[in-house]
C-alpha cells in the first residue's frame, strides 16, 4: 500500500482574505470556482475549507473589497460573482505588502534562531 | 476611506436591513450551487450521486450553520457599532439634550445628502461614456413653446428633415429603445428578455465606438436600402450566452423569432444609452410602415462640426423648426427643437453642476462633525464627574 497523501495544509488564520483578493484580481468569480482556482495555483496544496470561503466572501463584500453580481456561470446556471472593486485592488496591494514583510520576517527569524 | 468605498458600504448596509429576506434566499442560491458543483465534480471522479452528495455536505460543513455565519458578516459587526454610538449618545443626551438634538439631525442632514449626492455622481461619473469627445455629441429633442420644460423626442419625419437641412453637424442618427425575446440558435439556455436598440448607421457614427469584433452598420443599411438581418451585440452578451468564442462573427442569434446574423460586438465599456442594453439592429428608417407607430420617442443623437458650437447649432436648428412649422402646420406648429450636450441630457447635470453641489454638502457635512467634536469633551467632562 502507499503511504497516504499528506493532508493540504489547513490555510493559516488571515490569509484566506488575501488569497481571495489575489484571486478576484484576475477575473471575477463564483465562489466555487474561487476555491478552485486557489486550489489549482497553488498546485493542490492550499485547499480552502469551503466552509470558511463563503463568510470571508460576505466580509469582504460588507467591508467594500468586492463587489457581487449574479451571472450565468460556463454551465448556464446562475452564480454569484464577485468582483474586485477599486478599493479592494488597494487594500490587496496593502495586504501584499504586509505579507511580504511578514513572511520575510519569519523566513529571517527561521534563519537566525 | 474614499467616496466609493462609503458608498457601497452604506449600500450594502441597507440592503441588509431592508432586503433581509432577498439576501437571505441569495445567499441560500449562492450555497446550494456551491453544493451542486461540489455534487458534480464528485460524481465525475466516480462516485454515485447518493455518496457524491454525502460528500459534498462533509465538505462544506453543516449548511444552516455556515449560512448563519454568512449572516452575521453582514449584520453582527455594525450593530455592534450601533449599539455602542447609541449608548454613547444617550448619555450624552441626559447632559445637554437639546445639543445632542442639534449634533444627530445635522449629521443625519449631512449623511442623506451625501449619500443621495454620491449615487447620483456614481451614476455619471462612472457612466463614463467611452465615448471619444462626448462634448462634441448631442442629442437633438423638441419640445412644445407653451410648456418648454415638457422635452420629448423626435418624430420620424423630424429626423428626416433634420438630417438633410441642418448644417451644424457631422452625422445624425435615430434610435428606438426595444426589448425581445432572445435564445442563441444550438444554445439550450433558456430564452431570455433583453433590452436592446434599433439604431441607423448614423448613430453608431456619431459615437465614434469601433466595435471589439466586427463592425456595425453602414448608412447604407438602413436609410437607403432596407436594413438587412443583422445585429451587433454587447460584449457582455457575447461573453454571457456565447461563451466569448472566437468565431461568433456569422453565428446567428434568434430575436423575437427573427434569425439574424451576429456582424459584430461591441468593446466591454460601451453601455449606450444605459448598463441594461445589449444588442443593436439596424432601424429602417427608409420604410416607416414597419415602424411601430410611435408619436415623438425616436431619439436623435448628432456629432457636432469640429467648427460649430453647440449655441450655432441651435440657431440652425430654431431656423429650420421655424420652416417645419410654416410647411406642415399640423404635425410642427407649437414645437420648437433643442440641442443638448448628450451628458446633460442623459442624466440631466453637467459634470461641474454635480462637483459643485457634492462640495457644498461636504460643508455641512464637515460642520456636523464639527458638533459632534464639541460634544465629546462635554461627554468626557461628565464621565470625569
Amino acid at each position: 500500500m502507499s503511504s497516504p497523501m499528506p493532508k493540504p495544509s489547513d490555510l493559516l488564520q488571515g490569509t484566506l482574505d488575501l488569497l481571495i483578493l489575489k484571486t478576484l484580481s484576475r477575473e471575477p468569480l463564483h465562489g466555487w470556482a474561487i476555491s478552485k482556482r486557489i486550489q489549482l495555483l497553488s498546485d493542490e496544496v492550499l485547499a480552502v475549507q469551503q466552509g470558511s470561503l463563503y463568510p470571508a466572501l460576505h466580509r469582504l463584500e460588507q467591508q467594500g473589497w468586492i463587489t457581487a453580481e449574479w451571472q450565468a456561470t460556463e454551465q448556464g446556471r446562475n452564480g454569484k460573482f464577485y468582483t474586485l472593486t477599486r478599493d479592494g485592488k488597494r487594500q490587496l496591494e496593502r495586504e501584499l505588502e504586509s505579507w511580504k514583510r511578514l513572511s520575510s520576517a519569519v523566513g529571517l527569524l527561521l534563519e537566525r534562531a | 476611506m474614499t467616496l466609493s468605498r462609503l458608498y457601497r458600504i452604506a449600500r450594502q448596509r441597507l440592503r441588509s436591513v431592508l432586503y433581509q429576506h432577498a439576501a437571505d434566499e441569495e445567499l441560500t442560491r449562492e450555497l446550494a450551487l456551491h453544493v451542486e458543483l461540489l455534487v458534480e465534480e464528485f460524481q465525475a471522479d466516480g462516485m454515485s450521486r447518493d455518496e457524491a452528495q454525502r460528500a459534498a455536505r462533509r465538505a462544506l460543513g453543516n449548511l444552516p450553520l455556515l449560512a448563519d455565519e454568512c449572516r452575521d458578516h453582514r449584520r453582527v459587526s455594525w450593530l455592534l457599532d450601533l449599539q455602542q454610538d447609541l449608548v454613547h449618545g444617550l448619555r450624552m443626551l441626559r447632559v445637554n439634550p437639546g445639543f445632542t438634538a442639534v449634533a444627530v439631525l445635522s449629521l443625519a442632514i449631512g449623511i442623506g445628502a451625501n449619500t443621495a449626492i454620491l449615487s447620483v455622481i456614481d451614476a455619471v461619473m462612472r457612466a463614463g461614456l467611452p465615448i471619444p469627445q462626448d462634448d462634441r455629441l448631442v442629442v437633438v429633442r423638441t419640445f412644445p413653446l407653451d410648456d418648454p420644460s415638457q422635452e420629448t423626442h423626435a418624430l420620424l419625419d423630424d429626423y428626416t428633415t433634420w438630417r438633410d437641412a441642418s448644417r451644424s453637424f457631422d452625422v445624425m442618427g435615430l434610435a428606438l429603445g426595444l426589448q425581445a425575446d432572445f435564445g442563441a440558435d444550438g444554445d439550450t439556455a433558456p430564452a431570455e428578455r433583453i433590452q436592446g436598440q434599433a439604431v441607423t448607421g448614423g448613430t453608431l457614427s456619431a459615437l465614434g465606438v469601433q466595435p471589439f469584433l466586427g463592425r456595425v452598420f453602414a448608412e447604407s443599411e438602413t436609410d437607403i436600402g432596407p436594413p438587412s438581418p443583422v445585429v451587433v451585440i454587447s460584449h457582455r452578451l457575447w461573453q454571457r450566452r456565447f461563451g466569448s468564442r472566437g468565431d461568433i462573427l456569422g453565428q446567428t442569434a434568434r430575436l423575437d423569432r427573427v434569425t439574424r446574423t451576429i456582424v459584430g460586438v461591441m468593446p466591454p465599456a460601451f453601455h449606450y444609452p444605459n448598463e441594461g442594453v445589449e444588442y443593436w439592429v439596424p432601424l429602417a428608417a427608409t420604410e416607416p410602415s414597419r415602424l411601430p407607430n410611435l408619436q415623438r420617442f425616436f431619439v436623435v443623437t448628432a456629432r457636432l462640426k469640429d467648427d460649430v458650437t453647440i449655441e450655432q447649432a441651435q440657431s440652425d436648428m430654431d431656423i429650420i423648426a421655424a420652416r417645419q412649422a410654416q410647411e406642415d402646420p399640423d404635425r410642427h406648429e407649437g414645437w420648437g427643437v433643442r440641442v443638448k450636450p448628450v451628458r446633460e441630457a442623459m442624466y440631466g447635470w453637467t459634470r461641474e453642476r454635480l462637483l459643485i453641489l457634492e462640495a457644498a454638502v461636504f460643508l455641512v457635512s464637515d460642520r456636523a462633525k464639527n458638533i459632534t467634536g464639541v460634544l465629546v469633551p462635554v461627554d468626557g467632562g461628565y464621565v470625569a464627574q
